[in-house]
């Protein structure tokens, strides 16, 4: 096992500038998210102060 | 004895499309350029059924029942492009029980017992650009854990210290774990890694030395450990390998967090406080392969400030010792990372002030 306090954040990515060599990534996302929750419950009585688990 | 209850119903939808495209340039003519696309489009939806019953009798026993349905049904089409994409669909459906017992010795000591079992839906996995994705990745299987809990909270006479301990232990079944992609430059899946378990304690206090000076602090340990004939993908290996007896991924062994608090009101309206805080995090792994991990590292914020009723005013330090700590790493060895990782450091050193007004 190996650990380090430093890992290396130093990798080098093409560019234009860097001999005509490149890598571009296009990415296109969509994302549609719909949620809807109800709570039926008996009617409270008194608050304990204590929540069970 | 009296009864509390409580039902619900829960129903959500999701869609995710992704399009995704990398261009990479001949690399001086010796390596042909390479063009390469994805498409995914998931579909989701899903109902949830739960319902519980708290049973109270004379005042001091709570036991509680409860059971939840879940159904989900998921759609995929993966592939190249949207027109070469294959379909996939799957639904998954389980019964999760939960039962638990607690006990008020008095208004301000219970001892409680829980045990609840645990699901996540199986799926599918976007597909990847540029490299295939291993065979048998496109799906994953749904999780299950059993989690089992004992505890006790309280707060000691003269209301000045309040403690609570808990000991817990959790059994998963195929642990559904992000696992990278060998040549994917950072691609992910999830896939299921077998069994693991995780067992532990937690201690945590409060203690109100005077009306001023508040002190905090909570502890925890943790041993979480795949099991037996668990497997993950080692993305630097390039194999699928046994991982049974490896730490969990970003589980820390111990994690710790104390402080204290102190606060003065010269007039009705306006308090003076000055808060301290030091949270410690054990060592923990980047991934299931342990090869690498991020050492423990502790990181300590101040805060102060006024507080009047109109207005307030604060400053801030958080990491003050500027600790140099890399909380965040994935596999890049065959991309070219000397230490066959690549990080991303936490914060410095960072401070700043707060001025407003309330109306």
């Amino acid at each position: 096992m190996e650990d380090r306090s430093l890992t290396d954040l130093d990798y080098q990515a093409a560019t234009l500038s860097n001999g005509g060599l490149f890598a571009i990534r296009e990415n296109e996302d969509d994302q549609h998210q719909f949620t809807q929750e109800f709570r039926f419950s008996s009617a409270r009585t008194r608050d304990s102060g204590w929540r069970t688990p | 004895m009296s009864v509390r209850w409580q039902a619900g119903v829960f129903i959500f939808s999701q869609n995710y499309e992704q399009n995704a495209r990398n261009d990479i340039s001949s690399v001086f003519g010796f390596f042909p350029g390479m063009v390469s696309t994805s498409s995914s489009n998931l579909d989701d939806w899903g109902v949830g059924l739960y319902g519980q019953a708290d049973f109270i009798i004379r005042d001091k026993l709570h036991i509680t029942a409860g059971l939840r349905f879940d159904h989900e049904d998921k759609e995929a089409d993966l592939g190249p492009t949207r027109a070469l994409a294959t379909s996939f669909s799957d639904s998954y459906a389980e019964a999760s029980p939960q039962f638990s017992v607690a006990y008020r010795f008095t208004p301000d000591q219970m001892a409680y017992v829980s045990v609840a079992r645990g699901f996540k839906a199986g799926g599918f996995n976007p597909a990847p650009t540029g490299v295939p994705a291993p065979a048998g990745t496109e799906t994953y299987s749904p999780e299950h854990t059993w989690n089992y809990e004992v505890g006790h909270k309280a707060k000691w006479p003269g209301n000045r210290l309040e403690s609570t301990v808990a000991l817990f232990y959790i059994d998963w079944n195929d642990l559904q774990l992000n696992q990278q992609i060998p040549f994917s430059g950072g691609q992910y899946f999830i896939g299921n890694a077998g069994a693991a378990n995780s067992k532990g304690i937690e201690f945590e206090t409060r203690f109100f030395a005077s009306p001023w000076w508040e002190l905090f602090g909570m502890v925890g340990y943790s041993h979480a450990r795949f099991l037996g004939n668990s497997t993950a993908f080692n993305a630097n290996l390039g194999i699928n390998e046994a991982v049974g007896g490896n730490t969990l991924p970003y589980t820390p062994t111990f994690s710790s967090n104390v402080g204290t608090q102190i606060s003065w009101a010269p007039s009705v309206h306006t308090t003076l406080y000055l808060r301290a805080q030091i949270a410690l995090s054990g060592d923990f792994m980047y991934d299931a392969s342990n090869a690498m991990g991020q050492d423990r590292y502790s990181l300590t914020s101040f805060r102060g400030g006024v507080r009047s009723r109109h207005w307030f005013a604060e400053g801030w330090i958080d990491n003050a010792f500027d600790t140099h700590y890399v909380p965040i790493a994935i596999p890049y060895a065959q991309l070219g990372a000397p230490s066959g990782y690549v990080g991303e450091s936490g914060a410095p050193v960072t401070y700043g002030a707060r001025l407003g007004i309330n109306f």
